[in-house]
């Protein structure tokens, strides 16, 4: 018991090492670009004709940056912000913060990659154990594998395109965009739940196919790895079934490389809905802050960027908590 | 000596690896027999086939190892004739293993009760949990290991523990016969000495036939009663220990003697000059031939058959296949 | 040694296939940059929308502009910067992961924290972040915006080669007195760091072309030159897919794809030939 919670401590005190980092980036980065960087914001609202209370707006920002103060009191304000879980304003969309805006789009960027996710590296696994058991002969290895190798490599947004093509231009079968129609009443209800999956399936696709070639060729050149280890052996010698050796004996020790290699891979995956979304026009984060950028909403991008990270690292961190579970000589392990 | 009924008998093995260059003739032409209850050792220095051996006993042979000839007898059945799932059955049901080293031969994500409890239920049908624990908790002290390694994953045990329970899960299906591969080479001295014991004491209480298969002809004297020495995939000699040590009538069997050490005589070391022969390319007559020092002219053309030159006592060399004449 | 090595690259299929493709596709585009007029990619050079024909191979845009010519500077853009982020990624994170391996101690662990973070956040993320506050990019600024995060994983990489070339160093040097410290690194080290460092350099160039492309379409690319990734976000933005425009948005995912796949090619190529050279000398 001791040892997990010695175990946990040090995952953790990472987890806030990196986020802390990551804030600190935040703050620093726009800071390095030369100029005020409350200029930007302010020619902004010039454009926009100087309406809905600019001059408030400006004020906000003046003390939220607390651009007359030392730097490192800026920080610890920015800090003191942060845990209050303030995040400024949206420029485009004042009066609304950014944490609301964030707070309706994170659902559905959520929803959309845990479920991409977990369908591509669940069947991914499955079939991934599954070939790298059978070896090189079998009929549906020789199919499969190239496949894979040629899926994984590219990224989702051409995938994505060329299944808008396909399925919405040629067959018309799923709808253009959007996370839902406009319009529809948006509560719990089947036929608006139903209308949402119909708007997913096409970039949940675009993430499944794509990921599903790394996770079965990871899992597959994993088990083929483990094949040749001393106790597969002996369970061969034990005269355990087949089946047996290969879900209880290979499986569950080639487990533990395939879920840490999801922890890898979470950043990528996250990196690459963004794009989608924007391809996509679906409301989650990626979207927001695509539109964050076109419109120069820089506390809203700032707002996005550190979400996201904080999301990341919370499931890395998670992620962390369930190896020892599978794995139990994790705990014993330094580093 | 009683006459026991054999247990297993090897006939005239051949198991050959084709590879891309050429045929390596790991195990050419084997014979050998082991008693009920017998604990037999074979003994040859690296390379010399008795592992694949020891994997061809259990079927375990894959490729790009082929049989390519031969009968292995397991109780009256030739195990080689069988088809997979047969195989299946009677591994470990009758015939179990004691690999070399247990450091990784030890499921490592499995606690140690489900890897015995493991070849229980795929033997022998389900059980209930409670069964099983009592069963193996027992079949743990017989090995001297106490009831909480049921519990313990592997990495929790020293090497040693880790070997005895190998030996446990090898005796929990009481088979006929027992291989026990080099069981005590990565052990340090302290250790062998406990792990060894066991495995002796074990092996007699359940009446199984050993084959202990090793390097170490000194620490194989003080366990076997039977010896095999095996050379370059082919077996030299074979006799009760006190004849091989006493009277060994093959100069192979001779010259290891001499390199034993011992507390008594002190001399200079004799190790054996040469090295032996590319298994790709096994030469025209005794393989012993090019390190033999009473080689004849006979022994670089004819193999030498393996006979029974005295009641019990078996040997292949050319020197001896004389007097028969 | 570096001969060797090299000769055994060109014998790898993977690696041959790869090189094939991308210099084809590149000498391509250089070849048509060269020799196809300029003002074929002016607004209203042709008329907009028309499908390819004999005067333009690939077709027009919505503007008017050749599509051919846009691939063909888009193709040697793309390329720049992913060669140029990948050279400074590699170079700077091989310095950086050299230092962390070689130094240890406190050193180390810094740089290696600083490694693991930068790995496991998003880069795109920041990116994102950095684009969006640079008015007008130029293809040079993108290369060093990406080259910004293009060193973690060679540091990475290169110190754990260090660690375990370290350990060995140390185990020769116990049994040649003689040799200096000096000697066994330049004569063990640089060799596999040159191995190592080229097979960086195209996963580095593979991640710096993915992240311009990724970084393009959000539309945070250069704005006055062609790129790959831009000529997706503009035949997005026109609606190439729903106009039918087959030929504007599928030469381009045609030409990246072909890109990412022989980059890949090579990658694989390297691997097989480090690994098992690594595993046969241990």
């Amino acid at each position: 018991m001791w040892s997990y919670l010695r175990y946990v401590s040090g995952r953790f005190a990472i987890f806030i090492i990196t986020i802390f980092i990551a804030i600190t980036i935040v703050f620093i980065v726009p800071r390095l670009v030369p100029g005020d960087p409350l200029h930007g914001i302010t020619s902004k609202l010039a454009e926009m004709g100087g309406s809905r209370g600019s001059p408030e707006l400006v004020e906000e920002y003046r003390k939220l940056f607390g651009l007359d103060q030392p730097v490192l009191t800026q920080y610890l304000y920015y800090l003191k912000e942060l845990s209050r879980g303030n995040l400024g304003y949206s420029i485009g969309n004042f009066p609304v913060t950014v944490t609301e805006l964030l707070m309706r789009s994170l659902p559905w960027t959520i929803g959309l990659l845990s479920v991409a996710t977990v369908i591509s590296w669940l069947i991914g696994t499955f079939i991934g154990a599954i070939s790298g058991w059978g070896g090189k002969e079998s009929k549906i290895s020789k199919v499969l594998v190239p496949l894979a190798l040629g899926l994984y490599t590219i990224p989702y947004y051409i995938l994505a395109i060329i299944l808008i093509f396909l399925f919405v231009y040629v067959w018309g079968i799923f709808p253009i965009s959007g996370g839902y129609t406009p319009g529809f009443p948006v509560k719990f209800s089947l036929p608006f739940v139903l209308d949402v999956i119909k708007h997913s399936i096409l970039p949940a696709l675009s993430i499944i196919l794509i990921s599903l070639g790394w996770w079965f060729l990871s899992m597959r050149s994993m088990i083929v790895l483990l094949q040749g280890e001393d106790y597969i052996l002996l369970a061969q010698a034990k005269g355990l079934s087949d089946r047996r050796i290969l879900w209880r004996y290979a499986f569950r020790n080639a487990l533990l490389p395939q879920v840490s290699g999801l922890a890898i891979s979470l950043a990528h995956i996250v990196g690459g809905s963004i794009i989608l979304e924007k391809i996509f026009a679906y409301p989650g984060v990626g979207w927001l802050l695509y539109n964050s950028i076109t419109e120069l909403d820089l506390p809203t991008i700032q707002g996005g960027v550190l979400v996201v990270i904080i999301a990341l690292t919370a499931a890395n961190f998670i992620l962390d908590l369930i190896y020892p579970l599978i794995d139990p000589r994790i705990k014993y392990k330094r580093g | 000596m009683t006459e026991r009924k054999p247990i297993l008998k090897v006939k005239d093995l051949k198991v050959y690896y084709h590879i891309d260059r050429g045929s390596v003739r790991a195990v050419d032409g084997v014979s050998f027999t082991v008693h009920e209850g017998e604990s037999f050792g074979i003994v040859g220095e690296s390379g010399c086939g008795k592992s694949t051996m020891a994997m061809a006993l259990l079927g375990l042979v894959v490729s790009p190892g082929t049989i390519e000839g031969g009968q292995i007898f397991l109780d009256g059945t030739d195990i080689l004739s069988l088809n997979r799932e047969l195989i299946r059955k009677i591994r470990w049901s009758q015939i179990s293993f004691i690999p070399q080293g247990a450091m990784n031969s030890l499921n490592p994500v499995m606690r140690i009760g489900s890897q015995i409890a493991d070849v229980i239920t795929t033997h022998q049908g389900y059980q209930p949990e409670k069964n099983l624990r009592k069963r193996i908790q027992k079949l743990l002290s017989t090995v001297g290991l106490p009831h909480r390694v049921y519990r313990m994953y592997p990495h929790e045990l020293s090497g040693g523990m880790k070997q005895r329970v190998c030996i446990a899960m090898a005796i929990a299906l009481e088979p006929d016969v027992i291989i026990a591969d080099e069981p005590t080479s990565a052990l340090d001295v302290v250790v062998q000495r406990v792990v060894m014991q066991t495995l002796v004491d074990v092996q007699e209480r359940l009446g199984a036939a050993l084959i202990l298969i090793g390097h170490d002809m000194g620490l194989q004297a003080q366990v076997v009663n039977r010896q095999a020495v095996m050379y370059a995939g082919k077996i030299a000699e074979i006799g009760e220990v006190k004849t091989m040590y006493k009277n060994s009538l093959h100069p192979y069997t001779k010259l290891l003697i001499k390199s034993l050490p011992t507390l008594q005589l002190r001399h200079d070391f004799q190790g054996i000059p040469g090295l032996p022969p590319s298994l790709f390319n096994p030469p025209k007559g005794c393989v012993f031939s090019n390190r033999c020092p009473y080689v004849m002219e006979q022994c670089r053309e004819a193999i030498p058959k393996l006979v029974e030159i005295q009641p019990n006592h078996f040997v292949a060399c050319h020197l001896h296949s004389e007097v028969i004449r | 040694m570096k001969r060797g090595f090299v000769g055994i690259l060109m014998g790898n299929r993977k690696f041959i296939i790869g090189f094939i493709i991308f210099i084809v596709i590149l000498t391509g585009a250089i070849i048509a940059h060269q020799t196809i007029p300029f003002r074929y990619s002016r607004t209203g050079a042709f008329p907009p929308g028309l499908p390819p024909g004999v005067k333009n191979i690939l077709g027009t845009d919505s503007l008017g502009r050749g599509i051919g010519v846009q691939l063909a500077e888009g193709i040697i853009n793309s390329v720049q910067i992913g060669l140029i982020a990948a050279l400074i990624g590699t170079l700077v994170g091989a310095l950086i992961g050299f230092t962390s391996g070689y130094y240890g101690g406190i050193i180390d662990a810094i740089l290696r924290i600083l490694m693991d973070v930068f790995l496991s956040i998003p880069s795109l993320l920041f990116l994102i972040l950095i684009a969006s506050l640079m008015r007008g990019v130029t293809v040079q600024g993108m290369a060093l915006i990406i080259a910004l995060f293009a060193w973690a994983s060679p540091a990475r990489q290169i110190r754990a080669q260090v660690l375990s070339l370290k350990e060995r160093a140390f185990v020769d040097m116990a049994m040649l007195s003689g040799m200096s410290k000096m000697e066994i690194i330049t004569r063990e080290l640089v060799p596999h760091m040159f191995q190592w460092m080229s097979a960086n350099f195209v996963n580095a160039t593979l991640a710096a072309m993915l992240a311009e492309s990724g970084l393009s379409i959000l539309g945070l690319g250069p704005q006055n030159e062609m790129t790959l990734g831009m000529m997706i976000y503009w035949a997005l933005s026109y609606a190439a897919v729903f106009r039918g425009m087959w030929w504007w948005w599928g030469s381009t995912v045609f030409t990246l794809t072909s890109i990412f796949i022989s980059l890949y090619l090579l990658h694989l190529g390297f691997d097989e030939v480090i690994n098992p050279r690594m595993r046969s000398k241990i």
